[in-house]
Formats: C-alpha cells, sequence, structure tokens
C-alpha cells in the first residue's frame, strides 16, 4: 500500500525493501489502473525486508552536516535506522514500529517516543520530518491518483502521476505529481505542492543502479523551495534484500542495544 | 458604665477646646481614610477586570474536569458523557443555576498544525460554536473571516501569528494532528474559516478553535470533554457556589470521576497576580497610614504636654493616673474613629461620584497591558464592598489605638506634685 512518494518524506524507508515477487516492465499491462501502477512502483522498491548503508547529507542556511547510518526494514510496519558517524551521534537510533516512532540517544541513555507535536519536526535536522517516515503507508488511502501525462520525455518513456487529495484527507499538500520511467519502473521526482498551486518542494531521484540484485535510485534529494539553497541528500551505499529479520528485532530494546 | 460615659464626655470636650488641632489631626485621617476606600474599590474592580478577563480567556470562574486533568492536561483524562451530564445537572440545581451565566463544554488537546509551509505545536480547542462564543472574548477578536458556526464541521478559527507562520488565509487547509483518546496519532483536515488577533502572543501563536463534534471524532471521543467551564455573574460567588456543586456532585466526585476546581485553583498564577497586587496595596496602605499615625502621635503627645499641668489637677482632683490615661486614649480612639468614619464616607462619596463609571488610565500606557495572557483593560471601573468599609474601620480604629498607647503611657506617668508646680 506504501508508494516510493510516500517515503519521499522517509528516504530511508523508500530503498528499505524490494519485492517478493520481481516485476519487470513487460508484465506491467496497458490497462492497469494508475494506482495499480504506482503499488508496483513501491513494490520494487520495497522487499519484505531490508538491510542497508546508507549517508544522509542536510545543507541548511547556517549549516551543514553529513551522517552516515545502517538501516533495516520489515514490511511497511517497522524500521530501524541507526547513525554510525560521526562519532559524537553514533548510536542515536530511531525505531518505527506501526504509527509511533522512538528515538533512543545513547549520550543520556534515553528512549524517547516521539510525541505528536513533533512529527512534523525535522528528522535528524533533515528536511524529512519524523511524520514522513510514519505516513508513508496512507499514501494510497490519502489521495487519488490520476495519470497527468504519458509518454517520451526526456527520452524516456514515462508516466507522471497527479495526486490529489481525497476530500477530506488530513493531508496538507493541495497536490504532488509524480514521475515514473516506463521502463524500469524507477521513480525520477516527486513534486508537492500547496493548495495554491505553488511548489513547495522536490524529491529528485538519481543515480540509478544495482544493489542486492535489485535496480535502486541510490540517490534522493529533498529540496524545500521556500529555503532557497537547502537541500537534504541521501545516498545509499549498500543494500541488501529479503534479509532474516522478524518483528522481535524491531523492539524498544533493539533500539537501544545497536540492533546487534 | 457611668465612668465610661464620663471619660467619653471628658475626651469631647477637650477634642472641642482645641478644635484647630483635634481639626488638623482629623485631616490627615480624613485624607488617609478617603485614599483608603479609593485605592481598595479601584484596587477590587481591577482585580474583577483581571478575573474576568482571565476566567473568560481560560476555563471560566469553575472549571469540572477529571481529577487527574489539572495536572496531566492529557485527553486520557476526559469527562465522560455520563460525568458531563451529571455536571450539566448539578449546575441546573436551584442554588447554583441563579450565579450561573453560561457554561461550555472544551474537548482541549496539545498537538501539531501543519501547512505544506511547516508545522506548529497548538492548543486545540472542540468547542461548541454558540455557548462559546458567549462565554470566550475571542471570537470577538476576529480579523478576518468569522468565528465557528453552528453547521461548520471541518472549520477552525486561528490566531493571527499562527496563520502567518503557516501562510493560512481564509480556506486554507490545515492539518491537525495529535494523540488520540486510544493513545494512537491522528490526523484531522480542517479549513480555516476566521483568524484573530488577541496581541497575546501565546495565544494569537497556539489557539485553535474547532467545533466540539469535529474534535470528538478526531480524537475517537465522541460525546466527552476535558472541561465543563462556567461562568459566573461575579466573582465573589464562586467560592459559594463551588462549595454547593461539590455537595450537589458528592456522588461522582467520590467515585473520582470529576474535580470541581475554583478559577483560583484552575489558574493559580492569575491568583497569585492578584494577591501580589493585592499585597502591594496594603503594604502602600500600611506605609501611608504609618504616616497618619505618627502624626497623630505627635499631636497628642503634644496635647498631653502642653496640658501637663490639667492633668496634675485632674490626678490632685482624685483622677488615678490610670483613668487619665484612660482619657487619652479616649481622645485619640474618638478622634481617629470620628475622622476615619468622615475619610471614609468622603472616600466612597468622591470615587463614586466622579469614577462610577470607570477611570480611564489608558493615557499612561503605551500600547496594550497583557498579564499572563490576560488582557488588560485600560478603564477601572471601582467595586464596592461593605466588606472592605468595615475592615478599613477596623484598620483606622486599630491605628488610632495603637497611635494614642504612647501618650497615654506619657500621660499615666506624671508626677502631680511637680506638675502643679509651676505655671506652664
Amino acid at each position: 500500500m506504501t508508494t516510493g512518494i510516500g517515503r519521499a518524506g522517509c528516504g530511508l524507508c523508500l530503498v528499505l525493501g524490494a519485492l517478493s515477487g520481481l516485476v519487470t516492465s513487460g508484465e506491467i499491462e496497458a490497462q492497469e489502473t494508475p494506482r495499480e501502477i504506482i503499488d508496483r512502483v513501491d513494490r520494487i522498491l520495497r522487499g519484505e525486508s531490508s538491510h542497508g548503508f546508507a549517508t544522509m547529507e542536510v545543507v541548511t542556511e547556517h549549516w551543514e552536516r553529513s551522517l552516515t547510518m545502517e538501516m533495516w526494514s520489515l514490511g511497511t510496519e517497522y524500521s530501524l535506522v541507526r547513525i554510525t558517524a560521526p562519532r559524537k551521534e553514533a548510536g542515536t537510533a530511531t525505531l518505527k514500529s506501526g504509527d509511533d516512532i522512538w528515538n533512543y540517544l545513547p549520550r543520556v541513555d534515553r528512549t524517547i517516543k516521539i510525541p505528536a507535536s513533533l512529527m512534523m519536526g525535522s528528522w535528524m535536522g533533515s528536511h524529512f520530518t519524523n511524520d514522513d517516515l510514519v505516513k508513508e503507508s496512507r499514501l494510497v488511502e490519502d489521495y487519488d491518483i490520476e495519470i497527468g501525462f504519458e509518454g517520451l520525455r526526456e527520452e524516456a518513456e514515462i508516466w507522471e502521476f497527479v495526486l490529489t487529495p481525497a476530500p477530506e484527507a488530513a493531508v496538507v499538500w493541495g497536490r504532488i505529481d509524480f514521475e515514473v520511467r516506463k521502463d524500469d519502473l524507477m521513480p525520477t521526482w516527486a513534486r508537492y505542492y500547496d493548495e495554491d498551486g505553488e511548489l513547495v518542494r522536490t524529491l529528485q531521484y538519481g543515480e540509478y543502479q544495482e544493489m542486492g540484485g535489485r535496480l535502486v535510485p541510490a540517490l534522493m534529494v529533498m529540496v524545500p523551495h521556500d529555503k532557497p539553497g537547502e537541500k537534504t541528500l541521501v545516498r545509499y551505499s549498500d543494500l541488501d534484500f529479503d534479509v532474516e529479520i522478524d518483528e522481535g528485532f524491531f523492539s524498544l530494546r533493539a533500539l537501544q542495544s545497536g540492533g546487534d | 458604665m457611668e465612668r465610661g460615659r464620663l471619660m467619653l464626655r471628658l475626651a469631647f470636650r477637650n477634642l472641642r477646646r482645641q478644635a484647630r488641632r483635634s481639626l488638623l489631626t482629623a485631616a490627615a485621617m480624613v485624607i488617609g481614610g478617603g485614599l483608603l476606600i479609593f485605592s481598595v474599590s479601584l484596587g477590587d474592580g481591577t482585580h474583577e477586570d483581571w478575573i474576568e478577563s482571565g476566567v473568560r480567556m481560560g476555563s471560566g470562574h469553575i472549571a469540572i474536569q477529571a481529577p487527574e486533568y489539572a495536572v496531566s492536561r492529557k485527553i486520557e483524562d476526559r469527562l465522560s458523557t455520563q460525568s458531563v451530564a451529571a455536571a450539566r445537572e448539578g449546575l441546573r440545581s436551584p442554588d447554583i443555576a441563579e450565579s450561573v451565566l453560561q457554561v461550555v463544554p472544551r474537548l482541549t488537546t496539545g498537538g501539531l498544525a501543519s501547512s505544506p509551509m511547516g508545522a506548529r505545536p497548538v492548543e486545540v480547542v472542540g468547542v461548541d460554536p454558540v455557548a462559546e462564543a458567549g462565554f470566550s472574548t475571542l471570537d470577538e477578536r476576529v480579523v478576518e473571516g468569522r468565528y465557528l458556526e453552528p453547521d461548520d464541521r471541518l472549520a477552525a478559527y486561528v490566531g493571527a501569528e499562527l496563520a502567518e507562520g503557516l501562510e493560512l488565509r481564509i480556506g486554507s487547509r490545515m492539518v491537525l494532528t495529535a494523540q488520540d483518546a486510544e493513545g494512537e496519532i491522528s490526523g484531522q483536515l480542517v479549513r480555516v474559516v476566521g483568524i484573530f488577533g488577541t496581541g497575546i502572543p501565546e495565544i494569537d501563536q497556539r489557539i485553535v478553535h474547532i467545533p466540539l463534534q469535529t474534535a470528538g471524532t478526531w480524537l475517537r471521543a465522541e460525546g466527552a470533554v476535558t472541561t465543563v467551564a462556567v461562568l459566573l455573574d461575579r466573582s465573589r460567588a464562586v467560592k459559594r457556589t463551588a462549595h454547593h456543586l461539590e455537595d450537589v456532585l458528592a456522588a461522582p466526585i467520590a467515585a473520582g470521576d470529576l474535580a470541581v476546581l475554583t478559577w483560583q485553583e484552575a489558574m493559580p498564577e492569575l491568583d497569585a497576580i492578584v494577591k501580589v497586587d493585592d499585597l502591594g496595596n496594603y503594604m502602600f496602605q500600611g506605609i501611608t497610614f504609618g504616616i497618619i499615625a505618627l502624626a497623630i502621635v505627635n499631636t497628642i503627645l503634644m496635647s498631653v504636654l502642653y496640658r501637663h499641668r490639667e492633668f496634675g489637677v485632674l490626678q490632685a482632683l482624685g483622677f488615678t493616673p490610670r483613668q487619665t490615661g484612660t482619657l487619652v486614649m479616649a481622645e485619640g480612639v474618638v478622634l481617629t474613629v470620628l475622622s476615619g468614619l468622615l475619610g471614609i464616607g468622603l472616600g466612597l462619596f468622591v470615587t463614586w461620584f466622579f469614577w462610577r463609571d470607570g477611570l480611564d488610565i489608558s493615557f499612561t500606557w503605551q500600547e496594550d497591558w497583557t498579564f499572563s495572557g490576560v488582557v488588560l483593560d485600560p478603564v477601572i471601573v471601582p467595586l464596592f464592598r461593605a466588606a472592605r468599609v468595615i475592615q478599613g474601620l477596623l484598620f483606622i480604629l486599630f491605628v488610632g489605638t495603637l497611635a494614642s498607647l504612647y501618650p497615654a503611657y506619657r500621660a499615666t506617668r506624671i508626677d502631680v506634685a511637680e506638675a502643679m508646680k509651676f505655671e506652664r
């Protein structure tokens, strides 16, 4: 039920997965609904479970930082992210279980459940929010999906999906546009608009390459348009799909112990 | 009895004999008494105004909540539909209903308001639009749009600073996120129908009003509220009404279903401010009367020393030193009580005559004055209370007695032989 865009927010979850049954472009039928296509895209990018490493670079007006992290995921419900570098932040971990997020801070040895009031707060100082991590799985429920454009663009056959929120869906966006390449089902970008049709942020995908036997976009860049010059970059360095982990792995104890 | 009357007659006669001195001393007391009443009634009027604005912005003169809510401020500690019904029933009982102006149910929770431009922590208040408009002053602070109306569902009334921060306009979509009654995080889409500005940052940034129904559905707490806020016709009825209410609601209170809080308990900051301000007034009056007391000591003592020979004669004729002292005391007390009464009467009259409709002190202020989230009215309407007049009289009597003590003591120490020896 998740889509790449949903996880737009959670750059992390996005690549945290491959699918159980590999789908090739050839299998996509023309009469498929946009919803089914997005579901397929999603399943390519998400497996039953995954394990990987990534670096995140955050550039803001006042500072820049770079974090290295290790990640695990299981289905849409569970994920665990642990910072491995720089040393100052090492051990800091985030656990997502269902709709809840916990943060573990090793320096004070405390686990904090992120309260509702912080859900839209930034995750690790990046341009992704805690809410992006949780809400991801609601995207298909919250939006009506249509194909806005289908055909050749920049020398590739693409679909451009237009997602408009269902009448009473609890989402802030007025519209999301999402482009997917037809031949390999790779997402290229997602654009988030407010209700006046003004572009608020863009998620750009890139550096498509094989990882763990799948073609995935190894790079994601989130650009908030109201803050010129700022961006958050997530680059995956290693990914494995369908690894041996179960729900017990995503416990608060694992959050504190380092997941090993 | 006979002797007491004699003492009083002597005291009156002595005061009359030295009319100019008596009048001068009395003048100090009259002014003091007048000032006392003026400042006390204005102070009480100011406080009534603070309390009024405070309780209208806050949880009313009396708030009925779940016992734990005051501390936890969480939706888990809410009033069930039955408790709300019981509370409403209690408020309709005869002794209580007469003081009750307005009753509003509220479902309040801390949460997050987000728009494409970001997110801000807010306090979301689910309200009954009609009742709330008669209770809160917030609906009168519309800057743009309108207040909530009974048919509204996905509507929100937000503060100007929140609207600015999230770039909201009338009709903008806004998502409220909070923990619901079952502990799940849940979101609610609302559209801005009105923007208010109170000038108080903490209110303009934080408060969001949405219809109670919407809040109930969103937070999975239909029919429940966190607070039943009660507005009374005057703040002095609070204690009595709260006691009555506690009696009427004894059963649910004993069962731990609800608690009755007065505004002093629900808003201890406001109570503290009123008390601190009162203390300031008392200190000011203490100093004024300290000075007045010194003047009285001075005049009475002078009169005692001046009438050295007179007291000597009195004692030679059979007055005991104790009686001499009592006479001096009587003079002092009679003088202060008379002038005190006159002063209080004058104070009441002047305050009532010139400022009964309010004293506008806005010219001393640069801009709006706020105190812990309460907008202050620059027009002070004095509040007259019988208890204050009696307090003032007792206070004046106390000062008069205290000021007469030393001169009276001096009068008892007169050596009769020495006093008669020389013509002074």
